[in-house]
């Protein structure tokens, strides 16, 4: 669309029609104008409201029920990813701790992570919202990551009814509870918003976080067009693998099927119709919970009156 | 939407020439909100390379306040989180409501940063509110005994927990304090691992304790927000002054038998901590 205002040339009588065009054609061009009139780079930052700026925020206060004796207590799941032992109550020493404990249940606000079923929103973390303007966005998410110890997960070699500690010498076989967060923006995980990666090799190694704990905020601005916006916190467990030298002594990782190690099924290669043993101890992915976590957004309007 | 515009034959004055400017001037300035499609401008358009030599302007507008500080040195955490002394008490971080955190935190545990008074006042009108984001950041870096000696951590399986406590002034025609700890502040992490470490092969007599460099050294941040919303007392709108805002720690065992009713023997060294918070003025959340 082109505009040619043509005026009044010399010696020409003014009439109000031909004037009142260069104005119609004008005014028809500002209604119609679309992105695809603008130039990359076109509008300087000092030209867009800067007066204010909006705060959204969802977020889960969650009691870990920690006292000076005792750890996080965490609810038990069952392999569906619910509450197995609803009611049950867990023991927190009391200060004579030798003979007297106090029992407690699981803040039921925790979330579990379902185990090696890709990325979940997290409950109460998501925001969304309509934009007049472009927006310059600034999202700050808190979350709290705890699990179970080591020693409590059963172990894949010889199913013994105990994990691995730090240092220990079958710490690099162990099944490890790998966690996964990023941060979501209109569908889209947001590279390098959370501990999350993907293997570029045989080996998980550098793709999550396998510690027993993490408290930590992820921040991330992102540049959104004018729009419904939605962001969420997501989390992953992460396949569990152990890494293995094959013949060629080159490294390679397994995954594994979280009920593969429910279950002691030694005896089944003798007896196929034995029934397998629940083994004591966490199967992998057992009690990996998000505590309290909170989600703000910091919206900064980018656009406003041209002047 | 048509120009209004002088008939043919009319007398042409300067009054119908500003006005048909003036039409196409304001069709023009509303362009974003009546006559530009939604997502007409995106961050194509937009400048986000650094303007050294156009600053914008400022934006003191909206950024009422910042302020932070940082821990000069590396700080023992030997200060315990409470247990209940009774079956029939809660303890800890397992808290009755409000105020048995409040106490918790305040009598128990270890004040390490302090920022404040502020010196702004905030006002929230009929149009706009305030939030205060706060966040700190920690390093944990050992674990050790109570000679601050770095220990294995592999029986008392300690961690460190931190929380933010808020004290704000509200100014009517005098002034009241309030103090709360945030619950949303309150995260911690495990004491994974220490300068020793142990070697297990899986029975219960071959441990070996071996030297290790490189302590825990795992990270803790945080960031919460504190709304401010408009209080009319007394017919008088609520000033609001940021008193204090303090970061706690304390540790816990996470193992009974480590920890005796009146002593405990483990503590952990921490460093790199930092705590801030800003204040913005947004327009009201109706």
């Amino acid at each position: 669309m082109i505009f040619l205002p043509k005026g009044v040339v010399k010696k020409e009588v003014g009439d109000p029609d031909t004037i009142s065009r260069d104005y119609s054609e004008a005014r028809k061009i500002v209604e119609e104008v679309s992105h695809f009139q603008f130039h990359q780079g076109t509008f300087d930052n000092d030209k867009f409201n800067k007066e204010n700026c909006q705060i959204l925020e969802a977020g889960r206060t969650v009691q870990c029920k920690v006292t000076g004796a005792s750890g996080t207590i965490l609810p038990k799941f069952n392999n569906s990813g619910t509450i197995s032992d609803a009611g049950t109550q867990y023991t927190i020493p009391q200060s004579d701790h030798a003979t007297n404990t106090h029992n407690v249940a699981p803040d039921s606000n925790l979330f579990e992570i379902p185990y090696n079923k890709g990325f979940t929103e997290i409950d109460d973390t998501s925001l969304s919202w309509v934009s007049d303007y472009p927006e310059l966005v600034h999202i700050i998410f808190s979350f709290q990551y705890v699990r179970s110890g080591n020693v409590d997960y059963i172990r894949e070699e010889n199913a013994l009814p105990y994990g691995a500690d730090w240092g220990d010498a079958m710490w690099s076989k162990i099944r490890k509870n790998r966690l996964q967060v990023a941060v979501n923006v209109d569908g889209v995980n947001v590279v390098g918003s959370g501990p999350n990666g993907v293997s570029t090799s045989d080996s998980y190694r550098g793709t999550s976080y396998t510690a027993r704990s993490l408290a930590t905020s992820i921040n991330t601005i992102q540049l959104l067009p004018a729009g419904s916006h939605t962001i969420k916190g997501m989390a992953a467990l992460a396949p569990s693998a152990s890494i293995v030298d094959n013949d060629g002594n080159v490294s390679r990782s397994t995954s594994y099927n979280r009920n593969s190690i429910m279950f002691n099924l030694a005896g089944i290669n003798t007896d196929p119709f034995a029934s397998p043993t629940r083994l004591s101890g966490f199967a992998i992915g057992e009690n990996c919970c998000i505590a309290t976590r909170n989600m703000l957004v910091i919206r900064y309007a980018r656009g406003k009156l041209l002047e | 939407m048509s120009i209004d515009r002088p008939k043919s034959g009319e007398l042409l004055t300067q009054d119908s020439i500003v006005k048909m400017h003036e039409e196409v001037k304001n069709a023009g300035n509303n362009i974003f909100e009546d006559n530009l499609g939604r997502s007409s401008i995106g961050p194509q358009h937009l400048r986000t390379t650094p303007e050294l030599d156009f600053l914008p302007s400022s934006n003191t507008s909206f950024v009422m306040d910042f302020n932070e500080t940082t821990l000069g040195s590396t700080t023992f955490i030997d200060d315990m989180i409470s247990v209940p002394a009774a079956a029939s008490q809660y303890g800890g971080l397992n808290y009755q409501n409000q105020a048995g955190l409040n106490t918790e935190v305040s009598t128990n545990w270890k004040s390490i940063l302090t920022i404040g008074p502020a010196t702004t006042k905030y006002e929230p009108d009929l149009e706009h509110d305030f939030s205060i984001i706060i966040s700190f950041d920690s390093r944990v870096m050992n674990f050790t005994n109570s000679s601050k000696v770095a220990q294995d951590t592999i029986d008392q399986d300690g961690m460190i927990w931190y929380a933010v406590e808020v004290t704000l002034d509200k100014i009517t025609s005098s002034t009241t304090t309030s103090t709360q700890v945030e619950q949303g502040s309150v995260v911690g992490c495990h004491l994974i691992d220490s300068t020793n470490w142990i070697k297990n092969d899986g029975s219960a007599n071959s441990y070996a304790l071996l030297s290790r460099k490189g302590g825990i050294e795992q990270s803790v941040s945080n960031t919460i927000r504190v709304p401010i919303q408009r209080l009319v007392t007394g017919g008088i709108a609520t000033k609001y002054k940021i008193k204090l805002i303090k970061l706690y720690a304390a540790y816990t065992t996470c193992h009974v038998v480590s920890r005796t009713a009146t002593s405990h023997t483990k503590s952990a060294l921490i460093g790199n901590t930092t705590l801030r918070y800003f204040v913005l003025k947004t327009p009201k959340i109706s």
